[in-house]
């Protein structure tokens, strides 16, 4: 039990009708504006949203050899994930049992014996204790002796196709359960060659002032893409204009936003808070990935795998990792630090033994796009923050109006695209101009849930009551 | 000519591009570029090690001509980005500006750089170092390459050009 949530009585965890309103019957969900400036809600979040279940960690590449080590958060745990001279993979609290001392500073590296800075406590790359300084002379009671002095593993520690995740509790489910068939979604990211996938070198990260969900619901949203990215759009045209100009030159090419809207689109929302959403590319030959599309229909990946590669679809995995692919992959890790400060950090996603001048390509693409320097991240950070400095509208009511949009196209279960690649939402919304709004609800029925559990109500009880 | 006066006139440019930025004079940076300049933001790939090679790591910002700041300048210029609605108040500072190598037709600039950016009663700062790569002859130089490297990557929020 973590003891810094003493906030046992907070509405959250007791009267769901604080901050929502879920009635399908009547089409009805509406998400209260607290949900993104309450303080003390903050903290339940970090413990029932982040701690309690599976999170994000790293890609298997990014630690490749025996003792490299990888760190970052699970919520507002300091973690290593190492690997050790078995080659396995396992994920600790990076901080010394002896005094809590963080132990890996860098963000990664191999360090077969790591020394604690404070007093020399020595761990291998396994997380046992290998030496406590001075320890025969020191007078230990036999009760220290008797105690573990391993670094604290994690509940558990999980792969999927490369992508590794870790949760503090270990009765959590399956990590195979947890994704359930979010798992052909991250297939299309994984299966992109042959010889594997990999992250590219170069992190970027930056610092919101906005509340965390708030990304998660910008990455769901099509309905932004014309207004928010109207330059980015008008950007991308511009070079198509000139590159025809100049025949042949080998500018800079991005998605369609435009043309993207108005192509069939849709939405997907499944078990434990993942959603989906998927468009359609006119221009998915200017993708890097193009040039294998046909090294990955001969080496025999399922054709409708192929197909959904070059789909723009984003894979929202509950709570902490956007798979983004619009003209280039992109993972995207959200770290929230406050309830109005955000920090996200993001990678570049690439196919292995992908040629040059696709290589180039899709670096380009990226930084066109996902960086905050580049020509469209900044303008939706930029809305983030004009949700804050709005005050979330406090004069205008305590209900935000989105969550609307599709209320009247969304289906329950799988639609016709769904049902052909073997997949089983909870929820579909699939159409032309619909750029619905309504999946975002999957993902706070979810938040929601947690909440309840962690105030003595099962998930299962809370999903009932609302239906 | 000497290097002190090639160093002065290293020196006269890198500030007359910073004054461009800071007084929003966009067509005046714009002409400092050569139309095939590289403009380069490397980022990190650990505590210690910007990215090297923008073929095959990631950069914050990589162009291979003048084509991608004209772009930035149309878009900053727009009214339609919601991230330069109000555009923030910049001031560059430059100094510890070096001569590393000189040709008949070409300079090699270091300097250390910080930019305070302010906008909506919020100030920030960025800073890191430049490395220019000057053309043209002696009196007339044109910036054919421009690498900087942020040092304080991650950035409040975002940045563009004109903050670093």
């Amino acid at each position: 039990m973590d003891m810094r949530v003493t906030e046992a009585a907070h509405p959250a965890l007791t009267d769901p009708g604080r901050y929502f309103v879920d009635r399908p019957a009547e089409r009805r969900f509406n998400v209260h504006r607290d949900l993104f400036r309450d303080t003390a809600l903050f903290e339940l979040e970090m413990a029932h949203v982040f701690e309690a279940s599976w999170v994000y960690l790293c890609h298997e590449s990014q630690l490749p050899n025996a003792h490299d080590y990888y760190t970052t958060h699970i919520g507002r745990t300091p973690v290593v994930v190492m690997r050790g001279a078995d080659g396995a993979l396992r994920g600790f609290v990076n901080a010394c049992p002896h005094r809590g001392t963080r132990l890996y500073t860098a963000r990664a590296g191999n360090s077969q014996v790591q020394m604690c800075p404070y007093h020399a406590w020595c761990f291998d790359s396994a997380g046992r204790c290998v030496k406590i300084k001075d320890q025969p002379q020191a007078g230990y009671a036999a009760a220290f002796d008797q105690q573990s002095h391993d670094l604290k593993r994690l509940g558990r520690l999980a792969s999927y196709q490369g992508f590794v995740f870790g949760a503090l509790p270990a009765d959590v489910p399956a990590l195979e359960d947890y994704l359930g068939d979010t798992r052909f979604f991250i297939d299309t990211f994984a299966e992109q060659s042959a010889q594997g996938m990999e992250i590219l070198p170069g992190e970027v990260s930056y610092v919101f002032r906005a509340n965390w969900k708030l990304q998660v619901e910008n990455t769901m949203d099509i309905y932004h893409l014309t207004t928010v990215h109207s330059t980015f759009a008008k950007i991308v045209q511009q070079r198509g204009a000139r590159e025809a100009a100049a025949a042949g030159a080998d500018q800079v090419r991005a998605v369609n936003l435009g043309a993207l809207s108005s192509q069939e689109q849709g939405t997907y929302t499944f078990p434990h808070g993942h959603t989906v959403f998927w468009g359609t590319d006119p221009l998915r030959e200017n993708r890097a990935l193009w040039a294998m599309r046909p090294d990955l229909l001969a080496r025999g990946v399922d054709p409708h795998r192929v197909e959904w590669m070059f789909r723009p679809r984003v894979l929202n995995f509950f709570p902490n990792i956007q798979f983004v692919d619009s003209a280039c992959m992109q993972l995207r890790v959200i770290r929230p630090l406050a309830a109005d400060r955000t920090e996200m950090t993001m990678f570049c996603l690439a196919p292995r033994g992908e040629p040059a001048a696709g290589r180039r390509r899709r670096l380009r693409q990226y930084e066109d796009f996902f960086n905050a320097s580049g020509i469209a991240t900044p303008d939706d950070v930029a809305c983030y923050e004009d949700i804050h400095a709005g005050g979330l509208g406090d004069a205008q009511g305590e209900w935000i109006q989105g969550f609307a949009r599709g209320m009247e196209k969304a289906i329950d279960g799988p639609d016709a695209h769904a049902r052909d690649i073997g997949i089983r939402p909870l929820e579909s919304c699939s159409g032309v101009e619909i750029q619905d709004e309504t999946v975002f609800r999957g993902f706070y029925r979810e938040w929601l849930a947690r909440m309840q559990a962690a105030g003595g109500t099962p998930a299962r009880a809370a999903r009932q009551a609302r239906a | 000519m000497s290097r002190i006066e090639l160093l002065d006139q290293a020196q006269r440019l890198l500030f007359d591009e910073a004054a461009a930025l800071d007084q929003r004079r966009w067509d005046d940076w714009l002409a400092l570029y050569t139309e095939d300049c590289e403009f380069w933001v490397p980022a990190w790939k650990s505590e210690d090690v910007p990215t090297g090679d923008p073929g095959s790591e990631v950069s914050l910002v990589y162009y291979d001509s003048r084509a991608g700041l004209e772009e930035r300048v149309w878009r900053i210029q727009s009214a339609a980005a919601p991230a330069h609605r109000v555009l923030p108040r910049t001031c560059h500072a430059i100094s510890n500006v070096r001569l590393l190598d000189a040709a008949a037709d070409s300079l090699a600039v270091h300097a250390t750089w910080r930019v305070d950016s302010y906008k909506e009663k919020t100030a920030t700062s960025l800073f890191g170092y430049y490395d220019y790569r000057l053309a043209g002859q002696p009196g007339a130089w044109r910036i054919a390459r421009k690498k900087i490297t942020l040092v304080s990557d991650c950035v409040p929020s975002y940045f563009d050009l004109y903050q670093v």
